[in-house]
């Protein structure tokens, strides 16, 4: 179950069979490991510890060629100190290999994509990878420079297993577009020493094999899941007996140890983690696998080999505690892709943006937390950042309806002609809020129910459980931007301009706003007043009434009144206007504009002849006559 | 054999059974029973009414289709195309918790005035797309979401044939009640819209409390075009009024009613409770 197949190497096929043995002896221990952990932490309460090493050992080829499609088959090669370091499985095709220089490079392919390592952003990367896996421990480890250590003991039963567990990640990491090699083993030193051994098993061996990777991963992960299952059912068996009968007679600590032996013994000693001296040293000895070093007495390794080794070897078999520097959670989320080449096309950018949407869906899992905003950048090397957010009306963690709005906000982009990086960053984070819907009632409301809780409530609520209403909005906000798509609110000023105001799409209405007209309205659903309504307005004048006898206004507005030509001494828009009714004197501001003259007007509903109907005023101080509103 | 004295039976009766059990069917309706709701229950499930007796004779279901696109046509704006669809608008904001969306209103829907014509205004969504693009798209959008009650719109371009059969189409789906307002010169133009109504400003007289609109009805579900009639709208628009030269008239107060209110300066009365 050690080994997994990074993109890089897809030439493990003639060496499955040595893989496969490792497979079984790593699964069979692990296996083991479960079997004893469970009883030992019912038993002694002494809880036996499990890690997982991930190692990234393409994580420099994988950072560029996670952002390119699938179908995008140009060889891309890693180069470092001009010489190739690492190399797409394309480029294995086309006879490039590990060492080559880059001139030779360039001479086996002529559209070879060359790119400089860069060692801090695989730092980024794989801390980045750290913040991921916190959604399944929260006991995770950064082992530079390309290894994440898990520690998987507290979550073994809510993922239902080591396979169970060991597939999601494997599964979430080839989403993302990463291929490390996982081991497991029950101390971290020997669940690394396994990973880095599978991997130069795949790495060492020179053969460009000439497969597809997609069809070479699904049999890796067969052979993977094939491995475990084998491992548990011979665990069950007969290792699961044994380690029961030893459990009988055995301390804890020596049963720990002997596992992890039996697992890493065939491992050969240049593997060890150490000094190149102590490995050479050992060598020389004429020992050539860790099972034999560990025959030698541990007084004589002391005195031939200086502490660090001795104490090494400790933690590695269990014998001695080693703990791991933990991350701590990041606050915010951000994330990057970078090309492999620059993308003039910004419908395929599509594919990249989705897989970072994924990886902040899953950040936001892992954290019980939603968001309401999250930003784009799309960065060129000549035209610098350009970013652009996208907001919400609720916070919410929906990957497809982010991916919907995204794809709008990308159609809308022209000015942009080519991309080299995108990014996405997330700092409005807010944590999950349970909701609790009716088990009864359907999508649509029902009268009984909006009179019995009374409109305001509902209609503040309006937008916390509509997914779809938040939906179309924030498609109408993100297309039209936030000036073109608002609400309406009524704002308490006597001026027909200041008494409403246009509010924000993803704003709730104030309540003491929003409350009032609707309130009033629900006590009235026939649109007729009874007697006894009418009583417990006038217990209440100030708010109910004052809304009940609001002075009739035309349903359009102009927000800057127009002024009006005069025609044979009538105010006249295309025709001459009757006036119908009116005066209505409202007093104008003169708190906001000290004037000498008070600004009073005069409004009149006035008409046209043929019949529409108009809201015009008369300035008395000025005699000038004003369209303010249209009765439509 | 023993069907053969059935089908021999006198030619008098049997037109008159068969009709019947025609008749029974749900898919059909006899035209004249287009003005009695239960006549058609399968249209009247999908209409709301407008609030107007007089306007739901005319329609079928007796009420706005809520599943098919409904055109105004109508020269300018200020007639009362709103006020015509006010009852129905309010009905609909109180009753669903969707969306009353207007797209590129010609001017600024005031929200007082919504508000005490009693719509909701907290559900009340304007949008003012800038390019003739957006509009189509978002009305195509809204109308299909599923999540607006209404969605009224008054598009500046002339709209064509395949466009406003996207509409319709987008409309039955989203369920709701699209009204789109056009110019009146479009009347001649064919349309997939269900119900097609033209408008027209009807004179104020100085003797009606309430304005009055002219309609025609262009097409509409089971019936034929009508000619001009006259529709009252309650919306007390033209109460009495003094002459505007007049500004102190402040003696017109009924003082044993209650609901009527003189507001200071004006001396005009506000009867908002009939």
């Amino acid at each position: 179950m050690s080994s997994n197949k990074p993109p890089g190497s897809s030439h493990s096929a003639p060496h499955k069979s040595s893989d496969k043995d490792i497979n079984k002896s790593v699964s069979q221990s692990t296996n083991k490991s479960i079997n004893e952990s469970i009883n030992k932490s019912v038993k002694n309460n002494t809880q036996k510890k499990l890690w997982i090493s991930l190692v990234f050992d393409q994580l420099a080829l994988e950072i560029l060629s996670r952002g390119m499609r699938p179908d995008d088959t140009r060889p891309v090669v890693i180069t470092e100190k001009r010489r190739v370091y690492r190399a797409s499985p394309a480029a294995f095709e086309r006879g490039i290999a590990i060492g080559q220089s880059m001139d030779t490079a360039h001479s086996l392919s002529s559209n070879i994509c060359l790119f400089d390592r860069d060692p801090d952003k695989e730092v980024a990367t794989l801390s980045h990878l750290a913040q991921w896996a916190y959604q399944f421990t929260p006991n995770v480890a950064i082992k530079s420079p390309d290894c994440l250590l898990l520690d998987i003991t507290g979550c073994l039963s809510l993922f239902k297993g080591i396979d169970n567990l060991s597939k999601r990640i494997l599964d979430g990491l080839h989403q993302l577009g990463y291929h490390p090699v996982m081991a497991v083993n029950q101390t971290p030193l020997a669940a690394l020493l396994l990973a880095r051994f599978s991997t130069s098993m795949q790495t060492t061996k020179p053969s460009p094999a000439t497969t597809t990777s997609k069809t070479n991963y699904e049999t890796i992960d067969e052979g993977i899941n094939v491995g475990i299952n084998a491992g548990i059912n011979a665990g069950n068996h007969d290792s699961g007996h044994k380690a029961g009968h030893e459990t009988g007679h055995m301390s804890a600590a020596a049963g720990t140890r002997k596992s992890i032996l039996d697992s890493i013994k065939h491992i050969p000693v240049q593997h060890l983690q150490t000094d190149a001296k102590h490995v050479t040293a050992l060598q020389q000895m004429g020992i050539g696998n860790i099972e034999k070093v560990f025959d030698l007495p541990a007084s004589s390794l002391r005195r031939r080999f200086d502490t660090y080794f001795a104490d090494y070897l400790l933690r590695l078999v269990g014998d001695k505690s080693d703990p791991q520097n933990f991350i701590s959670q990041k606050a915010n989320f951000y994330h990057d892709i970078t090309f492999a080449s620059d993308v003039d096309n910004l419908n395929s950018l599509v594919f990249p943006v989705k897989r970072l949407l994924e990886e902040l869906s899953d950040f936001l899992t892992a954290r019980q937390l939603q968001t309401n905003q999250f930003t784009w950048h799309l960065c060129h090397r000549n035209h610098g950042k350009k970013s652009f957010s996208i907001h919400l009306a609720n916070a919410e963690n929906e990957p497809k309806a982010f991916m919907a709005l995204s794809q709008l906000k990308l159609d809308q982009i022209d000015d942009i002609k080519e991309v080299d990086a995108i990014a996405l960053s997330s700092n409005q984070l807010f944590s999950t809020q349970s909701e609790t819907t009716d088990l009864f009632s359907d999508h649509s409301f029902s009268d009984s129910a909006f009179l019995q809780y009374g409109s305001a409530s509902v209609a503040n609520s309006f937008l916390k459980n509509q997914p779809k209403e938040n939906l179309l909005l924030n498609m109408l906000h993100t297309r039209l931007g936030e000036e073109h798509c608002f609400r309406l609110a009524l704002a308490d000023d006597h001026r027909p301009e200041k008494s409403w105001q246009p509010l924000s799409a993803f704003k709730e209405p104030s309540a003491s706003l929003s409350k009032e007209p609707s309130a009033s309205l629900n006590k009235e659903p026939s649109a007729s007043l009874n007697k006894e309504s009418l009583a417990s307005l006038s217990r209440q004048p100030s708010t109910a009434l004052s809304k009940k006898t609001q002075p009739i206004r035309p349903a359009f507005i102009l927000q800057t009144p127009k002024a009006l030509k005069m025609v044979e001494n009538s105010p006249c828009i295309t025709n001459k206007l009757t006036l119908i009714k009116g005066p209505e004197r409202i007093d104008y501001g003169w708190w906001d504009k000290p004037l000498n003259k008070p600004l009073t007007r005069d409004y009149y509903i006035a008409s046209q002849p043929d019949g529409s109907l108009y809201w015009i005023f008369k300035h008395a101080a000025l005699d000038q006559w004003y369209l303010h509103g249209i009765f439509a | 054999m023993d069907m053969k004295p059935t089908a021999m039976k006198p030619t008098a009766l049997m037109p008159a059974n068969s009709l019947e059990k025609i008749l029974q069917k749900a898919d059909v309706w006899r035209a004249s029973d287009i003005n009695h709701t239960n006549g058609i229950n399968s249209v009247s499930a999908s209409t709301i009414s407008t609030g107007y007796d007089q306007l739901n004779q005319y329609l079928a279901g007796s009420g706005w289709p809520t599943n098919s696109l409904t055109e105004f046509l109508l020269d300018t704006s200020g007639i009362g195309e709103l006020r015509l669809l006010t009852p129905a608008l309010s009905q609909l904001s109180q009753e669903q918790n969707r969306w009353l969306l207007m797209v590129a209103p010609p001017y600024i829907p005031y929200a007082p005035a919504l508000s005490s014509m009693g719509i909701d205004i907290s559900k009340v969504l304007v949008v003012t797309p800038k390019k003739s693009a957006d509009t189509l798209w978002v009305l195509e959008k809204a109308l299909a979401s599923k999540s607006c009650s209404a969605v009224l719109a008054w598009p500046q371009q002339t709209l064509k044939d395949m466009q406003l059969r996207r509409f319709q189409v987008a409309c039955k789906a989203g369920h709701c009640l699209g009204v789109l307002f056009r110019h009146s010169r479009d009347a001649s133009n064919a349309s997939p819209a269900e119900l097609r109504i033209q408008l027209q400003a009807h004179p104020a007289s100085a003797f009606n409390q309430h304005s009055h609109l002219n309609l025609k009805i262009l097409k509409r579900k089971g019936g034929w075009a009508t000619e001009a009639f006259t529709l009252q709208l309650n919306d007390q628009l033209l109460q009495t009024t003094p002459e505007y030269h007049e500004l102190n008239v402040n003696n017109q107060t009924r003082e044993n009613d209650l609901s009527a209110q003189t507001i200071k300066h004006s001396g005009i009365k506000h009867y908002v409770l009939q």
